[in-house]
């Protein structure tokens, strides 16, 4: 009899994030980077990510958006945008999930 | 429209004649947007501002003003991609094409090159003229 293995989204997050090293935007317009940036959605996962942000459109980005510092994470909620390190969004996305 | 302009990354205005010497800073400046219907090629009564902006990225994008006309910048590293992508000199051209059996979907969004020189004279007839 075969059994379908059970799909494991907190290790898929981990292989996804270990994939893209770089700056992330988790539930943002694509519209702001537009084509320099890859928009992912992962199963399981209900946010959307943009990934593989340039660093000079990153930092265009920070500037756009009025936010001082060097965050990880850009989490786009309600009309705000809160800056998060790598480890928080990724506590953030398993725990809505 | 203007809410548009507003959320480009930066607004460049320039008000004497000197918008080509402007011009000729950017690496790749979109001079002319249209939209077209996908079979008969006809131009559509439409100027696909947002479309633009949002394939581009708003953050991606200095407007330069000069008087009425508006001329979108594309600033790096995206300049270099719509380069590479559709071999692209320093002025562009956006067309959009819509398809209009599915309700003005749209089908194709391409750049083509412009000659500089017709830039050039476009721009300079323009100053002389109004100024």
């Amino acid at each position: 009899m075969l059994f379908r293995k059970k799909f494991n989204v907190e290790e898929q997050l981990t292989k996804f994030l270990s994939e893209h090293q770089g700056k992330i935007i988790i539930d943002g317009d694509h519209s702001l980077v537009g084509i320099s940036a890859n928009k992912y959605i992962i199963p399981g996962i209900k946010h959307e990510l943009i990934v593989d942000i340039p660093q000079e459109v990153w930092k265009r980005l920070l500037e756009y958006l009025n936010i001082t510092g060097d965050p990880e994470v850009l989490f786009f909620e309600k009309g705000k945008v809160h800056s998060l390190a790598r480890d928080e969004a990724k506590k953030l996305l398993l725990s809505k999930s | 429209m203007e809410d548009i302009f507003k959320r480009v990354y930066k607004v460049t205005e320039v008000h004497d004649n000197n918008v080509w010497e402007e011009l000729q800073k950017r690496d790749l400046v979109v001079v002319k947007l249209i939209a077209i219907e996908r079979f008969s090629k006809k131009k559509l009564n439409f100027i696909p501002y947002g479309h633009l902006t949002s394939y581009v990225g708003y953050v991606n994008v200095e407007l330069i003003k000069y008087k009425n006309w508006n001329f979108f910048a594309i600033l790096p590293p995206v300049n270099n991609m719509l380069r590479k992508k559709f071999g692209l000199g320093k002025f562009a051209m956006y067309i959009q094409e819509r398809d209009p059996t599915e309700r003005m979907h749209v089908s194709k969004e391409v750049f083509i090159t412009i000659d500089e020189k017709d830039v050039y004279n476009f721009v300079r007839a323009r100053a002389n003229v109004v100024s």
